[in-house]
């Protein structure tokens, strides 16, 4: 199967939790992160981060600010109060499914 | 670092591939500077314009234009719009209905076809009267943005559209001065028109929200 259909419901979480650790981040900074955390494995597009991330400001989980860096300006993104709580239950849900997976790929012997 | 051109190239590439939207834009334009930055400093070999070429490659027009278009359904929230249709303003609007109607029980015959006429004429007046007002007000940036773009608009001049067609209709037909407009008819159209102008308010009111968020997110581009 597919890597890219495997990670799709996983990158709200992945995107909270980097947001959560880092303060505030921009989009070229996430890819970034995840590909360096993950060694290459995972590779976000920009196709699936930007409309997730303008999604989750619509909906109030992301604030944005926005800062000039050089020549251009840069968009920021960090969590709000909401979007700390939303964290934790995206990476719960997560993690549950995670361990759903491992009982399933290796159930334990029944004895 | 690359140089003010250098991002305006970037910025002129995206916005001639149909990348309109400055607040979509604008993190674009960011996301390939830094990828170009960062290519141009592994390689220091390769100039600019062959970075930029490559990066060209890497970014296809059908997926920005596509991302771009999502990013647009997003900006749009119909639940913000309505949270502006609060308890008082329903309350007002129950009035201005109640008020509009009452003539039903005055006037008859064809006298109430000619109240429809100015009730039509009225409600059109108010509502362009306030589009008017409010953008002699809130003046457009400089560059397009999605958070600000004004689609839903044509949908609020659909009901007035609607009773004029059916004016139109019935005058065209000869019909109108014939015979007295069905009661049921003046009093659908009224709150059509009614409802159509307090749901004009609440749409200024959430335009006027995103018109202040946009001059507090992208203040440069409100100045004159």
């Amino acid at each position: 199967m597919n890597k890219k259909v495997l990670y799709k419901g996983c990158l709200e979480p992945i995107l909270l939790k980097l947001l959560h650790e880092n303060g505030r981040m921009y989009g070229y900074e996430i890819t970034r992160k995840v590909k360096e955390l993950t060694a290459g494995e995972l590779n976000i597009t920009e196709g699936a981060l930007y409309p997730l991330l303008h999604r989750l400001e619509a909906d109030g989980v992301l604030e944005a600010e926005m800062e000039n860096i050089g020549n251009r300006v840069r968009k920021y993104y960090s969590l709000t109060q909401n979007g700390r709580k939303e964290k934790v239950k995206a990476v719960s849900e997560l993690e549950n499914f995670a361990q759903t997976l491992q009982l399933l790929l290796n159930p334990k012997p029944s004895f | 670092m690359l140089t003010k051109g250098q991002i305006q190239q970037i910025d002129t590439y995206l916005e001639s591939i149909g990348i309109e939207y400055f607040d979509f834009r604008h993190e674009l334009t960011d996301h390939v500077a830094e990828e170009l930055e960062r290519n141009l400093q592994l390689r220091k070999s390769v100039d600019f314009d062959a970075a930029f070429e490559a990066a060209k490659a890497h970014y296809p027009t059908k997926d920005l234009i596509e991302q771009q278009f999502i990013a647009k359904l997003d900006a749009y929230n119909p639940l913000k719009e309505w949270k502006y249709f609060n308890g008082k303003r329903i309350l007002n609007s129950i009035a201005v209905y109640t008020a509009a109607i009452l003539p039903t029980f005055l006037i008859s015959g064809k006298n109430l076809n000619f109240l429809l006429i100015i009730y039509v004429f009225f409600s059109v007046v108010e509502s362009l009267r306030m589009i008017f007002s409010f953008r002699a007000k809130y003046k457009l940036p400089g560059k397009k943005l999605i958070i600000y773009s004004r689609e839903t608009l044509l949908s609020l001049l659909a009901p007035f559209l609607i009773s004029v067609f059916y004016l139109g209709k019935s005058m065209i037909n000869g019909k109108f001065f014939d015979k007295p407009v069905p009661i049921i008819d003046f009093m659908i159209l009224v709150f059509i028109m009614v409802f159509a102008i307090f749901a004009l308010q609440t749409h200024l009111d959430y335009e006027k929200e995103r018109y202040l968020n946009a001059k507090r997110r992208y203040p440069f581009l409100f100045e004159s």
